[in-house]
């Protein structure tokens, strides 16, 4: 088989990187700190997301053993994206800094986990996003916060530090506090093959449209 | 599965291709710029010791000159300074926090201060001592906001009254400020060279 001409393999050249794993990064993400990132797969990065994975947790004691030096290994990961997460355009990732008692400030991991999706223009510093939570377009997940499975974040809303937001909760406001609860059924299926993707459900058919 | 092209011929756009001409700058040996971190216009910037300047933030001299006082932090996406069009200073003193997302035209920020993620300070806007913008606040063209306020919920405005009347918060807060520029030190590497001329 022949290559193609330089000139034809520079007009096929997509917005996204697709990895092995299905995980589609654009090219005009801003990703700092590559090796202290894990992708779940079929994850998608949008266009001018940053992300600080440079900001992981200072190595505080040398590693003088094997079993210390993997451990040192496992808590270098700054950020955690599970499967089938989107994180859409201008969004930011920052893991949270904190100072504890006796050490310097140091930099938390921050864990968002799966069929999360994350608005336009958003900032995630929040120690942990579980699965199937929807963050509408411009908000902001300050250091700290945790917010539980099955969540909807309306739209420009501000949750403050170190809130937790119970399952289930619809969240608005500067600053955010729990307006309602999502109904029975919210996030039901999206998952098969030519369905349409709803919020809160599998995500699946939207990252497939992405490319 | 069909293999890649080569990577080796791939340009990648990320890479700061900036012109080597930046703006006048005094940058303190001590001071962290991130290699990403952009400065642009052409009027002087100062960069005083202990600030730590976040990949992809920018310091935009366009409309006038940028000083940043020492032991400040401005985050990734970030803008500081005046946009081409636009006349004046700006001026940070020392120990401003600007958050990721921020910007700030203001003519000065006071000691302290902490202006939240994605806050906005217009044009002439001063900002006093130990102030926080909390994340999305905005503070209007030529607006002024005193000493020890609290700019949260859509603009209400409240002064932090813990902090006006305890000398040891404020040095509560000044120390955590400095720790944290010291704990980015090592987290961030340094590339002023290529500003420094």
């Amino acid at each position: 088989m022949s290559r193609p001409a330089p000139g034809n393999r520079r007009s096929t050249k997509s917005e996204y990187i697709e990895t092995d794993t299905g995980n589609k990064i654009s090219r005009k993400a801003h990703i700092e700190g590559k090796p202290n990132i894990m992708l779940g797969g079929r994850t998608v990065i949008m266009a001018g997301v940053t992300m600080r994975g440079d900001l992981q947790r200072k190595q505080e004691r040398p590693a003088d053993g094997s079993e210390s030096a993997a451990a040192d290994k496992v808590s270098s990961t700054a950020i955690t994206i599970g499967r089938g997460t989107i994180i859409s355009t201008n969004t930011t990732i920052r893991p949270p800094m904190r100072s504890s008692r006796g050490s310097g400030p140091t930099f938390y991991p921050l864990r968002i986990g799966d069929n999360v999706f994350v608005g336009p223009g958003s900032h995630i510093s929040a120690l942990s996003v579980s699965s199937n939570v929807h963050v509408g377009a411009g908000c902001v997940l300050a250091p700290f916060s945790i917010v539980k499975e099955h969540c909807r974040i309306l739209p420009g809303t501000v949750v403050p530090p170190a809130m937790v937001v119970p399952p289930g909760s619809v969240v608005a406001g500067k600053p955010g506090r729990v307006v309602g609860e999502v109904g029975e059924g919210w996030g039901q299926g999206g998952g098969g093959e030519g369905e349409e993707w709803v919020e809160g459900g599998d995500l699946r058919a939207l990252v497939r449209k992405v490319r | 599965m069909a293999a890649r092209p080569p990577t080796t011929k791939r340009t990648t756009t990320t890479s700061t291709s900036l012109p080597a001409a930046g703006p006048p700058c005094t940058i303190d040996p001590t001071a962290v710029i991130a290699d990403k971190a952009q400065l642009t216009g052409s009027h002087p910037v100062t960069i005083a010791e202990h600030v730590v300047l976040h990949p992809y933030a920018r310091i935009r001299a366009e409309g006038g000159s940028v000083t940043i006082g020492p032991y400040c932090i401005v985050s990734e996406g970030a803008v500081v300074g005046l946009p081409e069009g636009q006349q004046g200073d700006v001026v940070l003193e020392r120990w401003v926090n600007v958050e990721s997302g921020a910007e700030v035209l203001a003519k000065q920020v006071g000691e302290g201060t902490e202006v939240g993620i994605q806050a906005r300070i217009w044009e002439g806007a001063t900002v006093g001592r130990f102030c926080r913008l909390t994340p999305t606040e905005v503070v209007g063209a030529g607006e002024e906001v005193g000493d020890f306020t609290v700019v949260f919920g859509d603009g209400r405005r409240r002064v932090d009254k813990t902090i006006v009347e305890s000398e040891e918060v404020r040095n509560a807060r000044v120390k955590g400020m400095e720790k944290q520029v010291e704990a980015l030190r090592k987290l961030v590497p340094d590339g002023k060279a290529k500003w420094i001329s």
